[in-house]
């Protein structure tokens, strides 16, 4: 039951619409800096790991924040 | 300085079919990698966008003064928008159309001079003093015209068609904006309140159509009054696609919406934005270089990390070198 509920929450938690976002910031923003293929899909990578660590972190912290509340 | 293994053939001109369709500009200049990616990556975020906003999330109203009491509307998310190119440009002939409607309806004109000819198709309902208030369908013929005195506007027409049950109907039109018995809706707006009146107003709730276009007018006999009919008429396409929206339509959707509007917005403003990185890369090629220089010291321990972790030995230098 909680596990269904918890499923369901992350399924419509709009939080997810930023990966999309987040892959294809990465790939455009790499593409405009290089020529190579293999550097480009590097750098978005990279890119990509560093936006979703950041806003993971910061969600980590703000929940631990409000873990009291 | 770009590099010299890049052809950017006209840098002009690819910039130019950059901006119009992301990435037409790279392939035109044979780099289709990155055409691919900015195709996918920018129209991809844009018509998603425009998807989470039932297809309004992109318009550009730019309102030189009030209208009808609403504040004045600007809507700068536009000028980001604009950035995909063709996709969103339609918006601004729509805002063009628009603001021509609103200077033809609220600017000094001579009486009867004619606005608009209609003939279409409408369905709807009847209320009739002697009919009661049965649903309707059929043709809607007649003038949208300048009011006596160079105000107000009134519509002057035909309906012939039948009611639910088959009996067919004819009347005379015949309505004046100012006396409220002509309801028009805007010819050209991306969504309107198309609501009819309900007998019992307190459970009256409004509804929104792009599609449809909100018609009342009062049916006559002579000169007595018999009643109206209430509903619509189609709006086409090209009236309401991208077109501006009202301070009561983009409440309307925001209610309905939500967070997915808000949404909506985000996705259009940064496809938008990042459509300006690719016209760059068409006119400039890429900012750091072609990709097979000496990485930057942190950058270095990274990819060495990575290329460990791929079991990929291959020097990048080397790659260039063989694609090129």
């Amino acid at each position: 039951m909680t596990t269904s509920f918890l499923l369901l929450a992350v399924g419509h938690n709009t939080t997810w619409y930023v990966l999309p976002l987040a892959g294809a910031i990465s790939l455009v923003y790499s593409a405009s800096r290089y020529e190579l293929t293999e550097r480009i899909l590097r750098r978005a990578a990279r890119l990509f790991l560093t936006i979703t660590g950041f806003m993971l972190a910061v969600f980590v912290m703000l929940w631990l924040l409000s873990a009291n509340l | 300085m770009t590099d010299p293994r890049i052809d950017l053939r006209n840098p002009g001109l690819a910039a130019l079919l950059a901006f119009l369709f992301p990435g037409a500009g790279h392939a035109y200049q044979r780099r289709y990698f990155k055409a691919a990616i900015y195709s996918v990556c920018v129209l991809g975020i844009y018509f998603w966008g425009c998807s989470l906003g039932e297809a309004k999330a992109v318009h550009f109203r730019w309102d030189e003064h009030a209208e009808d009491g609403q504040s004045r509307q600007r809507t700068f998310g536009y000028l980001a928008q604009v950035g995909v190119g063709l996709p969103a440009l339609p918006a601004v002939a729509q805002q063009l159309r628009h603001a021509a409607q609103f200077e033809a309806e609220n600017s000094d004109r001579k009486p009867g001079e004619v606005l608009e000819e209609i003939d279409a198709e409408f369905t709807g309902r009847l209320n009739h003093v002697e009919l009661g208030h049965p649903e309707i369908t059929g043709q809607i013929t007649g003038v949208v015209r300048v009011g006596g005195y160079g105000f107000d506007t009134e519509f002057e027409g035909t309906f012939v068609g039948q009611t639910a049950d088959g009996n067919p109907v004819q009347f005379e039109l015949l309505g004046t904006r100012k006396s409220g018995s002509l309801q028009l809706g805007d010819r050209v707006t991306g969504l309107d309140d198309v609501t009819m009146n309900e007998l019992v107003l307190e459970t009256q709730e409004l509804d929104f159509s792009g599609e449809r276009r909100r018609f009342f007018v009062r049916v006559v006999d002579k000169t007595a009054d018999l009643g109206m009919i209430e509903g619509t008429i189609p709006r086409p396409f090209y009236n309401h696609y991208l077109a501006p929206l009202d301070d009561e339509s983009l409440q309307y959707l925001n209610g309905k919406l939500g967070k997915r509007y808000e949404l909506a917005l985000v996705y259009t403003w940064i496809a938008g934005l990042l459509n300006i990185l690719a016209v760059w890369d068409a006119f400039q090629g890429p900012a750091y270089g072609y990709g097979d220089e000496e990485p930057e010291p942190d950058e270095k321990s990274s990819d060495e990390t990575a290329s460990e972790s791929q079991d990929n030995s291959k020097p990048v230098a080397a790659e260039a070198g063989a694609s090129s």
